[in-house]
């Protein structure tokens, strides 16, 4: 269930709730209401009830037929009051009663009958007080029992109201607010070092989905924290053969060993030169990959001719790898200007170095490797194709990453190391593309695609490096 | 002591330099560029003492080191010394049970040392995945 919904239950739960007490107490009100004009009719009906029986008292005291006369014209309009405020049946009658005993009285002029009829007339008003008495009293018991329901009914509400709320209350705190705190406490963790803090991906929807999200990002700075030390591991690992290369050279020419001959010496200074070649283009490879990773690297472009470029890199190999037979394809007609292509040259030439060094360690020695370059659509194609042993399928990607040693935990294949990653990396950073095709044992074809008109993308680049801010949202 | 050594490292730079060191100390030096060139070798003749990288194209040390407990009898027999850049060398080492390892770069010294330990004890590799089996 999601957060949302418990809310907005809960929510029109009380609502409803307060609605229908709301709505039961202002009917309660109206009942009471009706109770206290009722009351206000029974007393009217008994003061006027009272007045009869005073009225009427003091003139059977006296005998003048004026007087008789005065009180009927003063007691008929009562009577009339006294209708308006009949509440029963019971009390209508008795007022009929009570009018007729009153025309009897005044029209009966014998004195015995008329005491008589007096009589009656008080009778009835005695009986008119009573029923009033009595109706009154109803009213006030049916008002004290209103009153009494009211209470139950407002204080059930209030009840109801207060124990969902407390319940709204405790469950947000034990469903929402707990995996609040656990995300939170793990991020705590994360950040003060332990890499393997998790939040639990527990309580409604939205939450589950922070302490996923959350997990996720946590899992990619430890992957990122791992690879950078792998990557470091790397470097050291790729640097420590020159190094003990160049420890053995330093050992050979020890005050405690006989010199060996010139030749040898020569020999020695220039392997030592050569392992320093290597330890400088490996560290030149981690600065740029550093550079490319957090997109502060800066590409020098001009017009360059691909052909020149090609002659120049296949030259030098062919003196340094006599081994391999190194054949270069150029395209020899056409116009000439597709040629030129927008590059840094300088990284061109290191990628195909790199593409060439590679060929030549992965192939046996006397195995062909061919350089061609070629027009694409609106680009130039430069592929390096060797005939060595091959890439198995699942490399074909990882071959790519930093320090990766797949095919054939190659000690000596420090290109691997980061050569391929910059060079696609570098390559990408001109707007082109850096692809392998591969079978096993039949060789594999490294392609290079470079737009004409050359980079496009280092300013965005350059805009959003993506690495430093996830790396700055792990050290907060 | 001089001895009969057989040095297997694909880096030639390495591979001759350290060779012809152990030539000037006095011992008889054969050199092969990975583990299937030192098969052969050893075939034509067993060594004294190997000596090891472990990460080389073709065949790398561990399988050498396999082949040689499971191939030929005697092989299994021959003292080894492992030699590498690669940081997880001593458990490499303690998987094909040998207690000869030295970590790239090193002081010729030490490898001497090593050596000398090593033709003197003379503790065989016992890989653990060939005794496994």
């Amino acid at each position: 269930m999601t957060l949302r919904t418990i809310v907005l239950t809960a929510s029109v739960a009380i609502a409803v709730t307060a609605g229908l007490a709301c709505a039961v107490l202002v009917g309660l009100g109206a009942m009471l209401d009706d109770r206290i004009v009722d009351l206000e009719e029974s007393m009217a009906s008994q003061r006027i009830a009272a007045r009869l029986d005073h009225r009427l008292l003091v003139q059977q005291l006296s005998t003048s037929p004026s007087a008789r006369a005065v009180a009927e014209s003063e007691i008929r309009p009562w009577l009339s009051e006294a209708r308006l405020h009949v509440q029963s049946a019971e009390e209508a009658a008795i007022l009929d009663d009570l009018e007729e005993a009153l025309d009897a009285y005044w029209s009966s002029l014998a004195e015995a009958q008329g005491s008589e009829r007096f009589a009656r007339a008080l009778e009835d008003v005695n009986r008119l007080w009573l029923v009033n008495q009595r109706q009154q009293q109803a009213a006030r018991d049916a008002a004290t029992r209103t009153q009494a329901r009211a209470r139950l009914i407002g204080g059930f509400g209030v009840a109801v109201i207060v124990l969902l709320t407390t319940g709204l209350l405790a469950w947000l705190r034990r469903l929402a607010f707990q995996p609040v705190f656990a995300v939170l406490d793990a991020m705590a963790r994360f950040a003060a070092g332990d890499l393997t803090a998790r939040a639990p991906e527990r309580g409604p929807a939205e939450l589950r989905v922070l302490a996923l999200t959350t997990n996720q990002l946590a899992d990619g700075l430890a992957r990122m924290r791992r690879q950078q030390l792998e990557y470091i591991a790397g470097v050291v690992h790729d640097l420590r053969n020159p190094l003990a290369a160049v420890q053995l050279a330093a050992a050979y020419v020890s005050p405690s060993r006989a010199l060996p001959p010139e030749r040898r010496i020569r020999e020695i200074f220039s392997m030592i030169a050569r392992q320093l070649k290597r330890m400088n283009s490996l560290v030149g490879d981690v600065l740029n990959a550093v550079r490319l990773d957090a997109g502060v690297f800066e590409l020098l472009p001009q017009p360059t001719d691909l052909r020149e470029l090609v002659s120049e890199a296949v030259t030098l190999f062919q003196t340094m790898a006599p081994t391999h037979a190194i054949r270069v394809e150029l395209p020899q007609d056409g116009p000439r200007a597709w040629l030129l292509v927008t590059c840094d040259p300088k990284l061109i030439e290191q990628v195909l170095n790199n593409l060439l060094s590679n060929a030549i360690k992965y192939s046996s020695p006397g195995s062909r490797v061919t350089v061609r370059l070629e027009a694409e659509g609106d680009g130039a194609v430069l592929e390096v194709q060797d005939e060595g042993r091959g890439i198995a399928q699942e490399e074909l990607q990882s071959i790519f990453q930093p320090f990766h040693r797949g095919f054939s935990a190659h000690e000596e294949a420090s290109g691997v190391g980061l050569g391929l990653y910059v060079s696609r990396r570098v390559v990408e950073a001109h707007g082109g593309q850096l692809t392998v095709e591969s079978r096993m044992g039949s060789g594999s074809t490294f392609r290079v695609s470079l737009p004409l008109e050359g980079p496009k993308r280092i300013a965005r680049e350059k805009a959003a490096p993506p690495a430093p801010r996830l790396l700055e949202l792990g050290g907060a | 002591m001089s001895a009969d050594i057989l040095i297997v490292e694909d880096s030639e730079d390495i591979r001759e330099t350290l060779a012809d060191i152990l030539r000037m100390d006095g011992h008889t030096v054969r050199t092969a560029a990975d583990g299937m060139d030192a098969l052969q070798q050893i075939d034509d003749r067993f060594p004294q003492l190997v000596i090891s990288d472990v990460e080389m194209p073709r065949l790398g040390g561990q399988a050498m080191v396999l082949r040689m407990f499971t191939e030929n009898l005697g092989r299994e027999n021959i003292p080894l010394i492992l030699m590498s850049a690669s940081p997880t060398l001593p458990g490499v080492a303690a998987a094909l049970g040998t207690p000869y390892f030295i970590q790239k770069p090193f002081e010729i010294s030490d490898l001497e040392s090593c050596i000398q330990v090593a033709l003197t004890e003379a503790i065989p590799p016992r890989p653990a995945a060939a005794l496994a089996t």
